[in-house]
C-alpha cells in the first residue's frame, strides 16, 4: 500500500532537482562566461624611466603603466593613480608635496600613506624591478595594497598649499 | 465604431459585441485583450487624484516612452569606446530629431526615476502595502531597484567624461561588499577598470536583460494590483448585499457613472463605477499630461554631453548620477564599507521587509504614527542627503552655495 505512495513521492522529488540543477547549472554558466577575463591595457610589465630620474622630492608620472615612480628610503616605488576609496585618479601635487584625489578629497603623502580623507587604505603598489641598464621596470600585474590609515612611515609634512584650494 | 463591431470581422474580434446593457459592457470589457489587466470594476474613490496621484501609471507612460524612444537610439549607436562618443555627437548633429530623441530618453529616465520613488512614497503613506497587498509592495521595490539599474547602466553609454567617471565611482562602491566584492565588482565591470568590456556589459544590460525583467516584474505588478482590488470588492460585495435593500440603488452591483458633481459627500466604500471608461479615461489624460512634460522639457533643454571620456583625467568634482548623490554623501564621510554597503543594504532590507516589520493593520496615519514618523525621517533626510550631494558639493567635495558656484550635473 504505501509502495505506490513512496515511488510517486520519489518522482515528484526527482523533477523538483532536476530543475533545481537545471537552474544550477545556468548560473554556474552565466558566471563563468561573464567572469572577467585578463585586461588588456594593464597586467602586463612596463619598461618605464631611468632609475636616475626619480628623486626623492617628486612624483614621476608614467601614462602607459598608470602609475608614479618616486624615491623612497632610496628605493623607487610605484604608486597606482587610481584611489583605493572609489578609483578616481589620483594626482600628485608638486606645491603640496602629496597626492590629491578630487572626487572626495583624499590625500596621500608622498609614500602613498593616506594623509587625510576617507580612504580606507593608503595607494595601491606594483612591483618594481631594476634592469641591468638602470632602467625602472613596473610589474603592473603584481598589486600589493596601500597600508591602512593612520600609519604614516614617511615625516615629511606638506610643504606648502594644496593644488585645488583646500 | 458599433457598425464595425458588428459586422463579421468585428464579431470576430470582440466576442460580444453588443453594448446595449451594463452586463455586456462588464462582458466586452472582460474579453479584451488589451483591458485584461485591468479590473471591471473600481471602487468610485479610487477614481480620486488623491488616491494615488497617478504616479504608478505616470512611470508606466514614462517607460513607454523610455522604450520607443530607446528603440530609436539603437539605430545610431555602437557600443564600443571608439565609436560611441562620436554616434552621439553624430546623432546631435547629423540625425533629424536626433538631439530631441536622445533628450526624451534622457529625461523620461530622471522623471521615472522620481515618479518610481513618489509613488512608493504616496503607497507607503496609503498604507497600500499592508494585507492583501505585502507581495505586490516587494515587488514595487524591486521595480525600483530595477528602474535604477537601468538609468546607471544607461548613464555610462554616451561615454563621456559625466558617463565614465561616474560610472567609475558607482561600480567601485560594489568592491566593498565583504568576501565576494571584488569579484563582483569586476564582473560587473568585465575587468579591473572600465573599459570596453564595461561599456559591452552595460549596453546588453540596459537593452536586453534589465528591460525583459522590468517588463515581466511591472505585468505581475498590475495584474497583482487587479487581482488584489478584486480581493477587496469580494470583501465589499458582501457588505453590499445588505444595502441592496435601498431601492434603486444599484444594478448588479455597479453605479450607473454619473458624475458626482453637485454634492461634496465623499462616496463610499461600495460605490462600483465601471473601469471603462471611467478609470480608463483618467489614465488616457494623465498619459497626455506626462507626455505634454516631457516633450517640453525636451524642446527646453538638451541632454548633456561632455568631452570623451579620458582615463587620465578626473574632473573636480566628480558627481555621481543624482539619485546616488546621497550615498556619494554618505561615502565622502564614512568607511565604505559603512556608506556604500551597510546603509544601503538596510534601506533595501527595510523597505522589501516593511509589510511584515509593520504588522499594524490601520491605514490612517494617525493610527500608525511610529511607521509614518520613522519613514518620513528617513525620506527627509535622504531628500536633504541628495540635495547637499547634488547641488551644494563643489571642487574636492568642498561646500559651494548653489547660487554662487553650481556644480549639479543631470
Amino acid at each position: 500500500m504505501s509502495e505506490p505512495m513512496e515511488r510517486r513521492a520519489f518522482l515528484n522529488k526527482s523533477w523538483k532537482l532536476g530543475i533545481g540543477m537545471v537552474a544550477a547549472a545556468g548560473a554556474w554558466t552565466t558566471w563563468d562566461v561573464l567572469r572577467a577575463f585578463p585586461d588588456t591595457g594593464l597586467g602586463g610589465v612596463v619598461k618605464t624611466v631611468p632609475e636616475s630620474e626619480v628623486t626623492a622630492t617628486e612624483a614621476v608620472y608614467v601614462r602607459p603603466a598608470q602609475t608614479y615612480l618616486t624615491r623612497i628610503d632610496d628605493e623607487v616605488v610605484a604608486l597606482w593613480q587610481r584611489c583605493p576609496h572609489l578609483g578616481c585618479r589620483v594626482s600628485w601635487c608638486d606645491s603640496g608635496g602629496e597626492f590629491e584625489c578630487a572626487c572626495h578629497g583624499s590625500t596621500f603623502n608622498r609614500a602613498g600613506e593616506v594623509r587625510s580623507g576617507p580612504a580606507p587604505r593608503g595607494m595601491d603598489r606594483f612591483a618594481v624591478e631594476i634592469t641591468g641598464d638602470g632602467v625602472v621596470r613596473v610589474d603592473t600585474g603584481t598589486i600589493s595594497e596601500g597600508p591602512p590609515p593612520g600609519e604614516e612611515t614617511l615625516d615629511e609634512p606638506p610643504r606648502g598649499p594644496g593644488c585645488s584650494g583646500h | 465604431m458599433k457598425a464595425f463591431r458588428e459586422s463579421t470581422i468585428g464579431r470576430s474580434l470582440f466576442r460580444s459585441p453588443d453594448r446595449v446593457t451594463r452586463r455586456d459592457q462588464a462582458a466586452g470589457h472582460w474579453s479584451n485583450f488589451l483591458l485584461h489587466l485591468y479590473p471591471v470594476k473600481v471602487r468610485r474613490f479610487e477614481l480620486r487624484f488623491r488616491y494615488s496621484w497617478f504616479l504608478g501609471v505616470a512611470s508606466t507612460v514614462l517607460f513607454a516612452s523610455l522604450i520607443v524612444s530607446g528603440i530609436y537610439l539603437m539605430f545610431f549607436y555602437v557600443p564600443t569606446p571608439l565609436t560611441a562618443y562620436g554616434n552621439i555627437q553624430e546623432l546631435q548633429t547629423n540625425v533629424a530629431f536626433g538631439q530631441f530623441i536622445r533628450n526624451v530618453h534622457r529625461w523620461s529616465a530622471h522623471l521615472m526615476v522620481l515618479t518610481v520613488a513618489a509613488h512608493m512614497a504616496r503607497m507607503f503613506y496609503r498604507g497600500a502595502y499592508k494585507s492583501p497587498r505585502e507581495f505586490n509592495w516587494m515587488i514595487g521595490v524591486m521595480l525600483l531597484g530595477l528602474t535604477l539599474l537601468l538609468s546607471f547602466t544607461g548613464y555610462l553609454l554616451p561615454w563621456d567624461q559625466l558617463a565614465y567617471w561616474a560610472v567609475t565611482v558607482g561600480s567601485a562602491m560594489a568592491g566593498f561588499v565583504p568576501l565576494v566584492g571584488d569579484t563582483v565588482q569586476e564582473t560587473l565591470v568585465g575587468g579591473s577598470q572600465v573599459g570596453s568590456s564595461t561599456l559591452l556589459r552595460f549596453y546588453v544590460l540596459h537593452i536586453a536583460v534589465l528591460p525583459t525583467l522590468l517588463v515581466g516584474l511591472l505585468m505581475i505588478h498590475i495584474w497583482r494590483w487587479r487581482k488584489d482590488s478584486m480581493f477587496d470588492l469580494a470583501a465589499s460585495e458582501a457588505v453590499e448585499s445588505v444595502s441592496d435593500m435601498e431601492p434603486g440603488r444599484r444594478v448588479l452591483g455597479v453605479v450607473p457613472g454619473v458624475p458626482a458633481t453637485g454634492d461634496r459627500k465623499d462616496p463610499s466604500e461600495q460605490d462600483l463605477v465601471m473601469t471603462s471608461p471611467h478609470l480608463l479615461i483618467r489614465h488616457a489624460v494623465v498619459a497626455l499630461g506626462v507626455l505634454l512634460i516631457v516633450l517640453a522639457i525636451s524642446l527646453l533643454f538638451d541632454a548633456p554631453l561632455r568631452d570623451l571620456a579620458n582615463p587620465f583625467e578626473t574632473p573636480n568634482p566628480e558627481k555621481a548620477p543624482w539619485y546616488f548623490a546621497a550615498l556619494q554623501e554618505l561615502l565622502s564621510h564614512f568607511h565604505p564599507m559603512v556608506a556604500g554597503i551597510l546603509v544601503p543594504g538596510a534601506i533595501v532590507f527595510g523597505l522589501v521587509g516593511l509589510p511584515y516589520f509593520d504588522r499594524n493593520p490601520a491605514t490612517t496615519p494617525s493610527m500608525r504614527k511610529v511607521a509614518v514618523v520613522v519613514f518620513t525621517t528617513f525620506l527627509v533626510v535622504w531628500v536633504l542627503l541628495t540635495l547637499i550631494g547634488f547641488a551644494f558639493r563643489g571642487a574636492n567635495w568642498e561646500w559651494v552655495w548653489p547660487w554662487i558656484e553650481w556644480h549639479g550635473e543631470l
